[in-house]
């Protein structure tokens, strides 16, 4: 009985003192740079922030965000993943939209932040593009707007063009070691 | 013994409760309230389309300087969009013609733009690669792959994308439209 309390006691403690640990980044005090190959900003609370698909979102951006998300879960050994759920469990979304003006690709906007946080987002593809590239660089457009929410921001020199991170798409190939770099400063794997 | 067990049970988790709020503590930024700050941030991606694609795709090829910015608005939710008036001092293909001016619109307002493609500078030349998604409204092609600003450094119009069109070559661009 004795033996039985005590038990429980450690058990108890020590899964107190791991959730923490991953769930939650720690407080980064680092930014990079141009040079150093990885600029961070902002990122999600935990390494699987929830999202929602907005209604009638096609199953052809679905499967592309599908694809980049396995990417990056994969190219992160495991650590880093969006995971799908309802608008009642999150403010997170994620969309395809057409505007005339939007000259963009796609884009992660954060509309709240506390401290280093990023606690609403809404990540959106332009169709107007649709045809301009394949599933296979859509799925890696998508791994790179991943990187925003994980905390990773654009890199526009010519000279980090090969990144995941570099802000132009078309290119990508996934995480390289600068990417990797600047995502083990805010996650620690 | 009895005392013991409890001793060690309250110990256990007294150090839980404090660990955990140790963790809690580390991960908020001390100069930022808990209530949290309400911030806007767009990280957006632009293509990255070569000289040639985007002189294929555009109707339009100017070189010109805006002038004014005419209003800014949200096109949707959360997506700025700023409309300049455009002076072209040379056409290099479409059927505008010179001191003519047109209605450019960018992704970006002055105080809300884009790294990646920040807002034109008034009264700074440019050559733009121009398609018109509706009547008489411009967009550049492929955003920052459309839009050159002059280096003198290296006597050739620069994009972000860091592409560039000699001054000798722009003559050239009208190929594009054969």
């Amino acid at each position: 009985m004795k033996i039985r309390v005590k038990l429980i006691s450690l058990v108890t403690c020590m899964a107190v003192l791991l959730v923490p640990i991953y769930a939650y980044a720690h407080t980064v005090t680092e930014t990079g740079s141009e040079a150093d190959g990885w600029i961070i900003g902002t990122h999600a609370p935990t390494k699987e922030p929830k999202f929602w698909w907005t209604p009638g979102t096609p199953d052809k951006w679905k499967n592309r965000l599908n694809g980049g998300n396995s990417y990056m879960y994969s190219e992160t050994s495991n650590n880093l993943r969006v995971v799908n759920s309802t608008a009642l469990e999150t403010n997170n979304y994620i969309e395809n939209i057409g505007k005339p003006f939007a000259t963009w690709v796609a884009r992660v906007v954060t509309m709240k932040t506390t401290g280093q946080h990023k606690e609403s987002w809404h990540m959106q593809f332009n169709t107007k593009y649709d045809d301009d590239y394949t599933d296979t660089q859509w799925k890696r457009i998508a791994q790179h707007e991943l990187g925003h929410v994980f905390g990773l921001k654009d890199l526009y020199e010519d000279y980090n063009s090969s990144l995941l991170m570099y802000g132009y798409a078309g290119s990508y190939s996934g995480l390289k070691t600068k990417d990797l770099t600047g995502l083990k400063k805010i996650w620690g794997f | 013994m009895k005392k013991k067990t409890t001793l060690f049970v309250v110990a256990s988790v007294s150090l839980a409760v404090i660990a955990f709020a140790g963790f809690q503590s580390m991960d908020k930024n001390p100069s930022v309230q808990d209530s949290g700050q309400v911030i806007i941030e767009m990280d957006a991606t632009f293509p990255n389309f070569s000289t040639d694609v985007v002189a294929k795709k555009a109707s339009l090829i100017v070189k010109g300087k805006p002038v004014k910015v005419v209003k800014t608005f949200s096109e949707g939710e959360n997506n700025p969009i700023t409309e300049f008036s455009f002076k072209i001092d040379e056409v290099y293909k479409g059927s505008k013609s010179n001191e003519e001016y047109i209605s450019v619109f960018q992704d970006g307002a002055p105080n809300n733009d884009y790294d990646t493609h920040p807002i034109m500078e008034l009264n700074t030349e440019y050559v733009l690669f121009l398609e018109e998604p509706l009547e008489a409204q411009y967009t550049m092609v492929g955003g920052p792959s459309g839009k050159f600003e002059f280096d003198a450094t290296k006597k050739s119009f620069v994009s972000f994308t860091n592409r560039e069109v000699p001054q000798a070559q722009l003559k050239s661009l009208s190929v594009a439209e054969e």
